[in-house]
Parts: structure tokens; C-alpha cells; sequence
């Protein structure tokens, strides 16, 4: 995959999102999406206290902005919820809104299928006692959110924990290696003391997703790469590992001072000075973010990260 | 919503109605999916056996799935494994060792002694089992009596999905209160369900706009 090649996800269909999926959507569109899809009849969460239910809206709106975020609808069913059900809906206009026709189609498809993959479904909990139609639905569930991917157009899903082990049993390849990406991210945030890229500010926001494109190709390359005898976490294992080795590699050979891998680091240590990251784009890769010039190495996106965690953090020590 | 109507399929189809016109629906983020949700639905079928029982409206791929839960209802030999099919012919196996109780059996004795007792009662929920399952049985309890002659009928249930899961519990049920009013020589009446949680999913919502209008 090219560093220019775009990539859209689509967010499975939720009624209510919370401040854990604004982490999500957030960490997906600064590490690994161009877009995300959400569904235009998603509202926020409306037992979450009054402050975050704003907070959400207005991050929401922002990733909405900057054309992060993108929403779709079916024969304006978000407008025909929320006529009975209340609650406001987050954007007034979906960005797109497939006809009631076209998805009729494609839901006579997943009935069919659903039938067809009864047996798998079922699983496990055939040897054991099952309802027998509970089951059925969380696959209805599943396939819904198959068929929404392929409407939309998106290459990947943003599987949840609970979905992604109710695919396990027929997992389509193009879901695991989702899985694997978001899974190292979540790993190299952690291993980096990266900050939680949900509490960067919309500009912040913005810069990171110029470096995404370079970053998210190599991670995937190294997704690709990995034998399909592996494991899901042996294959996460894997891409991280490589990623880590080349960021200490560039950190290396810039002459940034970089603890964390070497273990006994501080978060103060973690800094990257502040002109670190226009330096070694300058001086070592000729890149320049506001000119149209060679793409940005892929780890310059985790030391900009880098550097707005120190920021953060010394927001914090002043503040507290 | 209170729904009473002759038959099986036009009971489902006024039902379905409530979801395009009803405005006081709850919104809620099952595990399988966002869905519109009417709380302790009440549906009254009046000839619950009267064919055709499945709706031309139904999809013809889920009728095997329709098959096979009433199946459980009726102790069908291939349904082995089955939940509900466990705890009305076998209550307690698991728990109690043994072969269990026959609830149906049982129940069918107790009707030929004291047809018109208000204790013969059909209980699914374990409250030892249940709680801890990832997809616990949807049926709670069953009540069957004989009133002007004929086998009365309710069945409340936990959960049920108006699109796909309304038919296999409407006629699982059904299926159960015939065999047992043929067994006694009795006349099936009217039937009556109780839904603690009747909810449609926003993925069938499109459907059911384009049905119901």
C-alpha cells in the first residue's frame, strides 16, 4: 500500500456514542483512516453528564469538519428515528443517503446468508444449549454491518471487541487484518506514552492526519508481510516490533534523544524538543508539511506525537 | 402496544406498525445491534393455529429457522441441545442430574385432573443458569388453562426481535398449545404473549418502513 493510497472505515452501527467511541473514532482518524463512516442517526450518549455530552458533540463535529468523520443514512431513517424515539441527531445532513431500494436489495442478501451460515453462528454454543434464535440475531448483527461496509464503499471495519470475536468463526481476512492494525496502535500508543489523541485540539488533529498517510503504509506493509499461519496477536506482535525498530532507527539517526525504548525514561524525558520535529523533517528527509514535496517518513508522525505528549504533560505539571 | 387480531401473520403485521408510527419508543444499544424498542408488548391472537401461519412477507430463507425453534417447543428429536426444548422436557437436568422434569407432561396431567386450575404453569427461566449465559432463553413462563371449553394460553418472553424472532416464538408457542389440546381433546383457544422487550433493529428498520407503509 502507498503512503497516498486512501483508506475509509466504517464505524459498525451504534445508537449512542460515548466518550470511549470519540477515543476510537479519534485514534482511527489520526493513525489509520482518511475517513470513517458513522451512521447519521448516531446521537450522544444521553445518561453521560451534560459537559461531556457537549464535549462529544463538539469533537464530534470537529472530526466532522475537517472531513474525518463522514455519515450516511438510508432513506433518511435517522430523521424517522428521532421523530419517535427524540434525541438530537449530530449532523442535519448525512453525506450520503443510499436509497430505501438499493437496501432492500442487499438485506435479502444477509437473510440468505445468514441462513446459509446458521451453522456457524450457532458455534460453539450448539454443543452446549443455545436458544437458537438469539444467536441468529448477533449474526444478523454482524452481517448488517458486512452489508454497510460494502453500501458505503469502506475497506475496513472498526470492529469492537464483542463483534470481532462473533466474526472469529469465519473471519474474513480483510477484518483480521484490521484487527491486527488497531491493535498495534493501541500497543505503540502504550509502548510510547503517546498522549490519548482524543484530547488533541482540532489543529493538532489535522497536522498528525498530513503524517497518517506515511505511517498507516508502513504499518499495513508490515501487515501484509505476515505469514498467514500466524496468529492475530502474533502477527500484531510482529508489525509493532518492526515499527518500533524503525522509529529507534530514525530517532538514531537524527540524534533525538528517545529513553522510552531503552526502558528507564520518565514522561519528562519523553520530550522531543520542540523544534525537533521540523528539523528532522528539514534536514534529514526534505520534507516540508505546507509544500508539496515527498512524503513524510512514517515514524514522524509517532515523534510529533512524541513532542505533543511532552506538551501535554508540561500543561499538566503547570497547571496542578 | 396492545395488538389483537385473528391470526398469527396479521398480528405480527399490526405489531410491526408500532415501529413506523408509535413516538414514545425507547432507543437502546443492544449487544446485537441498535434498536427501537416497545416495552411489555401485548399480542392476542385469536386463532393461533389458523393457516397460513408464517407471513408472505416473512422472508422465505428464515422459515427453516421458524422450523427449527418450534421444534424445541415440541421436543422434535433433532433438536437436541435446544434451551427451550431442555427446560419444558427436562427441567433441571443440568442442575439436578437426572433426567429432569417433564413440564409438559406434567402439565397435561394436571389439565385432564383440574382443567381450569391457574397452576398449571410452564417455566423456562432457571435462575441458577440463566443469569450467567451469553444468550440466555427468551421465554420466561407459560400458562395454560381451560376456559369455555378450550385450551387458553399465555406466554410472556423476555426478548424478542420483531423481524426475525417475533414468527419462531409466535409459533413455537402455538405449535406447543395444539399438540397438547389435541393430546386432551381439546379445542386450542386464543393465545396471548407478553414481550418484556419488543424491539425492532435499525438494520430491519428500512424494511418495515417499506412493509408496513
Amino acid at each position: 500500500m502507498s503512503a497516498g493510497t486512501t483508506r475509509s472505515f466504517l464505524f459498525p452501527p451504534k445508537a449512542f456514542l460515548g466518550p470511549e467511541d470519540l477515543r476510537r473514532l479519534t485514534q482511527t482518524v489520526v493513525f489509520l483512516a482518511d475517513t470513517v463512516w458513522v451512521p447519521a442517526s448516531a446521537q450522544v450518549a444521553p445518561a453521560l453528564p451534560e459537559s461531556v455530552r457537549t464535549d462529544i458533540a463538539r469533537r464530534f463535529s470537529e472530526l466532522v469538519e475537517i472531513g474525518a468523520l463522514r455519515t450516511w443514512d438510508i432513506e433518511r431513517q435517522s430523521v424517522f428515528i428521532s421523530e419517535r424515539v427524540g434525541g438530537r441527531l449530530l449532523v442535519a445532513q448525512p453525506d450520503i443517503n443510499f436509497p430505501a431500494e438499493r437496501y432492500h436489495a442487499l438485506h435479502e442478501t444477509v437473510m440468505r446468508r445468514l441462513i446459509e451460515g446458521r451453522a456457524a453462528f450457532l458455534g460453539a454454543a450448539a454443543a452446549g444449549s443455545f436458544d437458537g434464535v438469539t444467536e441468529i440475531v448477533l449474526g444478523k448483527h454482524t452481517l448488517g454491518t458486512f452489508a454497510m461496509r460494502e453500501l458505503t464503499g469502506c475497506d475496513d471495519i472498526l470492529l469492537d471487541p464483542l463483534m470481532a470475536e462473533t466474526v472469529k468463526g469465519f473471519m474474513n481476512p480483510l477484518i483480521e487484518r484490521s484487527r491486527v492494525a488497531e491493535g498495534a496502535v493501541e500497543e505503540i500508543q502504550y509502548r510510547l506514552a503517546l498522549p490519548d489523541v482524543s484530547e488533541l485540539a482540532q489543529e493538532q488533529i489535522v497536522e498528525c492526519r498530513r503524517l497518517m498517510p506515511a505511517f498507516r503504509a508502513e504499518l499495513f506493509e508490515h501487515v501484509d508481510a505476515s505469514s498467514p499461519l500466524m496468529s492475530v496477536e502474533e502477527a500484531r506482535r510482529a508489525a509493532i516490533d518492526e515499527l518500533l525498530a524503525r522509529y529507534r532507527e530514525e530517532i538514531e539517526r537524527t540524534g533525538a534523544s528517545d529513553d522510552a525504548l531503552s526502558g528507564g525514561w520518565s514522561l519528562a524525558q519523553l520530550a522531543v524538543p520542540d523544534d525537533a520535529v521540523d528539523r528532522i523533517a528539514r534536514t534529514f528527509f526534505g520534507y516540508a508539511p505546507d509544500q508539496d514535496q515527498p512524503p513524510p517518513p512514517p515514524a514522524l508522525l509517532l515523534l510529533r506525537l512524541r513532542q505533543l505528549a511532552a506538551q501535554l504533560q508540561g500543561r499538566s505539571t503547570k497547571g496542578s | 402496544m396492545h395488538v389483537e387480531a385473528d391470526t398469527i401473520p396479521d398480528a405480527w403485521h399490526d405489531s410491526l406498525r408500532a415501529f413506523v408510527y408509535q413516538t414514545d419508543l425507547v432507543r437502546y444499544d443492544s449487544m446485537r445491534g441498535p434498536c427501537s424498542e416497545v416495552q411489555d408488548a401485548l399480542i392476542r391472537i385469536r386463532r393461533p393455529l389458523a393457516a397460513p401461519m408464517i407471513s408472505e412477507h416473512y422472508p422465505g430463507e428464515l422459515r427453516s429457522l421458524v422450523d427449527g425453534y418450534a421444534a424445541g417447543f415440541l421436543n422434535h428429536p433433532d433438536v437436541q441441545g435446544s434451551t427451550v426444548s431442555e427446560r419444558l422436557y427436562a427441567w433441571g437436568r443440568h442442575t439436578r442430574g437426572g433426567a429432569g422434569i417433564d413440564q409438559v407432561a406434567r402439565a397435561e396431567a394436571a389439565l385432564r385432573n383440574e382443567p381450569e386450575s391457574r397452576f398449571t404453569i410452564l417455566t423456562f427461566w432457571d435462575p441458577a443458569v440463566d443469569p450467567g449465559l451469553e444468550n440466555p432463553v427468551s421465554p420466561l413462563v407459560a400458562s395454560l388453562r381451560v376456559r369455555d371449553g378450550a385450551l387458553g394460553s399465555t406466554l410472556t418472553a423476555r426478548s424478542v426481535d420483531a423481524w426475525l424472532g417475533a414468527f419462531p416464538m409466535l409459533i413455537g408457542f402455538a405449535s406447543l398449545v395444539g399438540e397438547v389440546a389435541a393430546r386432551l381433546e381439546l379445542e386450542p383457544g386464543p393465545a396471548t404473549y407478553l414481550f418484556l422487550s419488543y424491539h425492532l433493529y435499525d438494520v430491519d428498520l428500512p424494511v418495515v418502513r417499506g412493509l408496513v407503509a
